[in-house]
């Protein structure tokens, strides 16, 4: 039996997977949430190894999958400030964790690891330089994700795609530049806040609006929570809603709206990387639901037939991975099935195996 | 009109006061019978501050303290005097006019009050040109002045561009949306520069780099049109700059707030006085100076700094080609745009797959005074580096507010 956990404040979402079956199951954090734990869990035996997903790992952890030790708690301990909510909570599951089940192996698994690769150009703001001696930087979010992406352009294209632009559709959105396996950008910075807006996050705005909104009065944490949870798809459909909402709701004026704002960020967002790798070989849109998401994949798709993209006319329906591009297309265009827990599931597990090989 | 006049037009730069005298008939005379500009502004360097003065049998450079603008006003003003050259109206290049002001404005003193109300939109420029504006109406007493918009320009950015998806009662009581800035620089841009490539203006799709000394941005320009700008509601965002942060996460000023403590104002004043390229070099906020010590160890940011410059206006280049759906032209204006081959070289490097070819020889002996193509021939994309010329726009605007009202 294996089990992960991911921090979703103020739920956890824990996955078991008992003869590779996953059965998912969402914690609310209050009073005796450990008992709620140990109630899906017990204090099995047959326990082989937990992984907890860290957030933000700052340039702390650069490891996608390591081992836990007191060593690399430590580490977790000095990253708790860069997010608060969710990485305080994977400190407390991994502490109690490791104590609960001495016997089973303890996983860190870090989203923010695969960009720990990105240099120094792309990883500072330009502000103090004491500031980023601090070690405050870009550190990107849902590296695991991107790199699963760039893994999936590979096979599909027999390794043949070296330049990959790798996009995360969901009500998080996110991309990243990969060249040769190496992130190049990403969208995200500091926090996930940072870049395209989410269902409840603002994504790049003018920070000056958090003095003005400091100085009538509003604390911290309310502006926090206008920025994070406020704001994004709730705050221009005036309710909460998700990507798929938005995506298929072009007939509320609302949502409609949104659509248009999230397609102009995320086409110039590619622009941005196309910069940055000077062509593209392969553009790979990944989502939870990429059937829910074909339109918006055709027409961010679309927008970029001034460089020779061009995508197939039967694409309505079928099997994912799909190649959405027409053989002459200049730019490949990819669309993937992303399951989390899978991919999570599928990187302790290669860490496990690559380490077994190690021993023997 | 009915008379000629001359139009003296401030231009304040975050580090510099560009200052012109055209004369004005019928028409605005693009050619300045007077031009100052004092160069280094309050600025933190190793290089000193100078006026740089061309008018009726002057062609001299200045050496001296330019503590702040209103400094560097007053000696303008001074030589002005000395020149014999008379002037009628003064205008001036206000960078951000909020919701208030739409067009140009004549000042008066309830005019005035609300250019006040105006000076924590932009407060690097609006402050200083206010300071300007108080410095002609001490100095020269009575004579009229008006305020030319940099805001004016961005006003066809369209919704999905300029709006900020926070809360509708946010963007409602604090206006928060995009404006944009450099306005007045893109507008003589996008007004001059079809003609200079031979494209026509309907159709054209240009992405234009105004790279200044102390701010730079970005703009996509489509028929002539803005259609977005790195800029947004301050001039805070976009581009690294000489010491403005440009882009940040915004949760990257809560986070310090809250984790290092650093009250509000003090937090401000870094992102916009202490960051940048001063922020990343340590030594000054000056591209030049930076590129001078790029390669020296005991400067050893000095090329991080640079990297970083080139890195963020490449990204913002991508961007806006990608948002228009390709381009015509790419363009390079204003003093670090026109001067600096180095920077245009960096940064065109990478965009080959955008149809982007610089012709090498031509960037490096690119005119600092005239527009040079600066494209291969078998570049796709037309590359230009021009002087902008925002004081004659002013001045334009000027000359039409009041047609008919300045008679002596």
């Amino acid at each position: 039996m294996k089990v992960l956990f991911d921090p979703a404040p103020p739920y956890l979402r824990c996955c078991v997977f008992r003869n590779g079956s996953p059965s998912l199951h969402l914690v609310k954090l209050q009073g005796g949430w450990t008992a709620a734990i140990l109630k899906q869990l017990g204090t099995d035996a047959a326990l082989e190894s937990v992984g907890y997903v860290l957030h933000n790992g700052g340039n702390q952890v650069k490891d996608a999958v390591s081992l836990l030790s007191p060593q690399a708690l430590q580490r977790v301990k000095r990253c708790v400030r860069l997010s608060p909510e969710h990485n305080s909570m994977t400190l407390t599951l991994a502490e109690y964790g490791m104590k609960q089940w001495p016997g089973a192996r303890h996983l860190l698994l870090s989203d923010t690891a695969f960009f720990t690769r990105l240099s120094p150009v792309v990883r500072n703001y330009a502000i103090p330089y004491e500031l980023t001696r601090k070690g405050l930087g870009r550190y990107g979010a849902f590296g695991l994700c991107h790199e699963w992406i760039w893994n999936q352009t590979r096979a599909q294209t027999s390794g043949a795609a070296k330049k990959v632009i790798s996009i995360f559709l969901g009500d998080h959105t996110s991309l990243a530049a990969i060249r040769n396996g190496i992130p190049k950008e990403t969208t995200t910075g500091l926090t996930a806040l940072e870049g395209i807006m989410s269902s409840g996050g603002c994504g790049d705005i003018d920070p000056t609006i958090i003095f003005l909104l400091k100085a009538a009065g509003l604390s911290y944490s309310a502006i926090n929570r206008i920025l994070c949870n406020e704001s994004g798809f709730a705050a221009l459909a005036g309710k909460p809603c998700t990507l798929s909402d938005i995506v298929s709701g072009a007939a509320v004026p609302a949502l409609a709206e949104a659509k248009r704002l999230l397609r102009y960020q995320i086409i110039k967002q590619i622009g941005a990387m196309l910069s940055q790798l000077g062509g593209v070989d392969a553009i790979s849109f990944a989502s939870e639901k990429p059937q829910d998401m074909m339109p918006l994949v055709l027409e961010i798709s679309a927008a970029f037939a001034f460089l020779g993209v061009r995508c197939r006319a039967d694409t309505a329906c079928g099997s994912f991975p799909q190649e959405l591009s027409e053989a002459g297309s200049a730019v490949r265009i990819f669309t993937h099935q992303y399951d989390r827990w899978s991919v999570l599931k599928a990187a302790m597990e290669s860490f496990e195996s690559s380490n077994q090989e190690k021993k023997t | 009109m009915n008379k000629e006049q001359n139009i003296l037009v401030f231009n304040c730069g975050s580090s510099s006061l560009g200052c012109k005298v055209f004369p004005s008939g019928e028409a605005v005379n693009a050619r300045p019978i007077f031009s100052a500009k004092a160069h280094r502004v309050g600025t933190k360097g190793s290089e000193p501050s100078f006026v740089q003065y061309q008018g009726p049998g002057v062609s001299q450079k200045i050496v001296v303290p330019l503590p702040d603008h209103r400094v560097a006003a007053r000696h303008i003003l001074e030589q002005i005097r000395k020149s014999g050259v008379v002037v009628n109206l003064i205008g001036h290049r206000f960078v951000h006019g909020g919701d208030i002001f739409k067009t140009a404005v004549l000042i008066d003193p309830h005019v005035m009050q609300k250019l006040e109300q105006c000076a924590s939109l932009a407060p690097i420029h609006n402050p200083v040109t206010l300071s300007v504006i108080r410095e002609c109406q001490e100095t020269l007493p009575g004579q009229l002045q008006y305020a030319a918009f940099d805001t004016s320009f961005h006003a066809s950015i369209p919704d999905y561009a300029y709006t900020y998806p926070v809360p509708k009662t946010i963007r409602k009581r604090f206006h928060f949306r995009k404006y944009g800035f450099h306005g007045l620089s893109y507008a003589y841009i996008a007004r001059t520069a079809p003609a200079i490539l031979g494209l026509p203006l309907d159709n054209l799709s240009m992405v234009v780099c105004h790279l200044g000394t102390g701010g730079s941005s970005v703009c996509a320009i489509r028929n002539g049109l803005s259609m977005d700008n790195s800029m947004g509601y301050s001039p805070l965002t976009g581009l690294m700059m000489s010491t403005r942060c440009g882009d940040i996460d915004p949760m990257l000023s809560l986070y310090l707030m809250v984790t290092y403590n650093v009250r509000p104002g003090d937090l401000l004043e870094m992102l916009t006085e202490k960051s940048g390229l001063l922020g990343i070099a340590g030594f000054s906020s000056d591209l030049r100076d930076i590129i001078q010590n790029v390669g020296l160890k005991e400067k050893e940011r000095a090329e991080l700094a640079f990297q970083m410059y080139v890195h963020r206006l490449q990204k913002y280049i991508g961007s806006y080609i990608a948002a228009l759906g390709g381009i015509d032209a790419l363009v390079f204006t204003d003093d670090i745009g026109v001067s600096n081959w180095l920077v245009r070289e960096n940064a065109c490097q990478g965009l080959n797959v955008f149809g982007v070819d610089l012709d090498r020889e031509a960037n490096h002996s690119a005119s600092v005074a005239s527009a040079s193509l600066i494209s291969s021939p078998t570049s796709r994309v037309k590359v230009l580096a021009m002087p902008t010329e925002e004081e004659w726009v002013v001045a334009e605007e000027g000359a039409k507010l009041t047609r008919g009202r300045v008679t002596s």
